[in-house]
């Protein structure tokens, strides 16, 4: 196992359970990188602060971290004004709805902010977000429309919850009386939403935070309920038996050892949401892990937003990282492999197979 | 004067920062203890003699020092367009 991943799990493990850290000899860079991959850099600097082994590499993530909390707890605010003062029927999701379980708030690190509109209200709030506040529409797909501004903040205005699977659409069908979630339907849209991703090749370490902060104060038999009418149980069930051994450091079965090869696989494409239909033929699947859509390199490089003519710029910066990086053998090796049998077991030991791959 | 409402102070790990509110921004700006102090009394609405006179009492420095740290801390506040006249 690598050992660099070992010991990041080794600080999660410390943040969540309020441990005492081992020092170890790793290079801290690599730890940086990865922790950056997955989402979870500035729990990784506070955890080694408080544990009197800071790194002043991470000054940079927690920083960004609390940059992005202030600008969206302010935007929230005036976007909730705004959608209140037009009648406007919406929900905040995601991060910004998640920060408050976490031991600082500015920790629970987000790029965007997420906001699931009324179906009949969707025009006239995009009209608002546009007119009213100079956001520019960025990016469009058949649920959502991305938009940025010229301060660098970024909206994700959704449609609706699933717009083509009447399960969740009748769960979530209520939903739209408060403007966020409650925690039961908070964790379901967890649950539901990282289905989406996982089988697109996406799992993050800070998934695992999310839900271990919201697994606690929900009640189960509600949730299961739910998660049983969605076909998630299983995937639900494999999820917090890996976070069970994430916490506990116990001997991991089959599906957890397939997961953190998952979760590194993720970690490997530079933090590239890998959007990989996992049952193409190899060539396709090597093309697609090399050269992500532009939304999604735009995720890694945000200088594309300004200057999008520099993509195949991107694309060779994103190789040369990968050429260099000392995990390049593990990469090709899983390109060149696919671990077409691998996935496909733990895709199917998940219950998810037939999950729906469309947009997210 | 009184501060750019676009403006937060934030405490992360051991620093202070100054936060733009309405922008993502890379440059942070991070005080040490006594510009905190400074802010945080021009948020309170103290003019710079105020200012001076409080921080004489909590640090041992001479008034001279003092009265040129607080308007250098001041003006690049003002320049900076976090502080604003009025």
């Amino acid at each position: 196992m690598d050992n660099t991943f070992d010991y990041l799990k080794e600080i999660i493990r410390t943040y969540l359970n309020d441990d005492k850290l081992s020092i170890r000899n790793i290079n801290i860079k690599d730890l940086y990188d990865l922790s950056n991959s997955l989402n979870v850099s500035s729990i990784v600097g506070y955890t080694l602060k408080n544990n009197n082994n800071y790194q002043n590499i991470f000054d940079k993530s927690l920083y960004k971290s609390m940059n992005r909390y202030t600008l969206f707890s302010n935007y929230k605010n005036i976007i909730s004004k705004l959608f209140s003062k037009n009648n406007i029927r919406y929900i905040y999701l995601k991060g910004s709805t998640l920060s408050c379980y976490y031991k600082e708030e500015y920790l629970r690190y987000s790029s965007d902010l997420d906001i699931v509109v009324y179906k009949e209200d969707f025009d006239k709030a995009l009209d608002l977000i546009v007119n009213d506040l100079s956001f520019s529409i960025k990016h469009r797909s058949l649920n959502e429309i991305s938009l940025n501004n010229n301060k660098g903040v970024d909206v994700d205005l959704h449609k609706q919850f699933e717009l083509d699977n009447p399960a969740v659409e009748d769960v979530f069908k209520d939903c739209f009386k408060d403007n966020e979630l409650d925690i039961n339907y908070k964790y379901i849209y967890l649950i539901n939403h990282e289905a989406k991703h996982f089988i697109l090749g996406q799992l993050s370490m800070r998934f695992f935070i999310d839900l271990f902060y919201l697994r606690k104060l929900i009640d189960r038999n509600l949730v299961d309920n739910v998660l049983d009418k969605l076909n998630l149980i299983k995937f639900d069930n494999a999820l917090n038996h890996y976070l069970d051994y994430l916490l506990k450091d116990i001997e991991p079965n089959d599906i957890d050892l397939l997961l953190d090869d998952y979760i590194l696989s993720y970690a490997n494409d530079f933090g590239v949401n890998n959007r990989v239909n996992l049952s193409s033929n190899k060539f396709s699947y090597i093309i697609n892990r090399s050269f992500p859509s532009f939304k999604e390199m735009s995720g890694v490089f945000p200088y594309l937003n300004k200057y999008p003519f520099l993509l195949p710029w991107s694309y060779l910066t994103r190789i040369f990282k990968t050429l260099i990086c000392k995990r390049r053998k593990y990469v090709f090796n899983e390109l060149s492999s696919k671990n077409d049998h691998k996935m496909s077991v733990l895709i199917d030991n998940l219950g998810i197979s037939s999950y729906n791959k469309s947009d997210i | 004067m009184k501060i750019n409402n676009n403006y937060e102070l934030k405490f992360v790990l051991d620093s202070y920062i100054l936060i733009n509110n309405l922008e993502n921004s890379n440059s942070i700006i991070k005080l040490n203890e006594t510009s905190k102090d400074i802010f945080e009394l021009v948020a309170n609405n103290k003019n710079i003699d105020e200012i001076v006179s409080i921080l004489l009492d909590k640090y041992d420095t001479d008034k001279e020092t003092l009265i040129k740290d607080v308007n250098d801390f001041i003006n690049d506040m003002l320049i900076k367009g976090i502080f604003i006249n009025g």
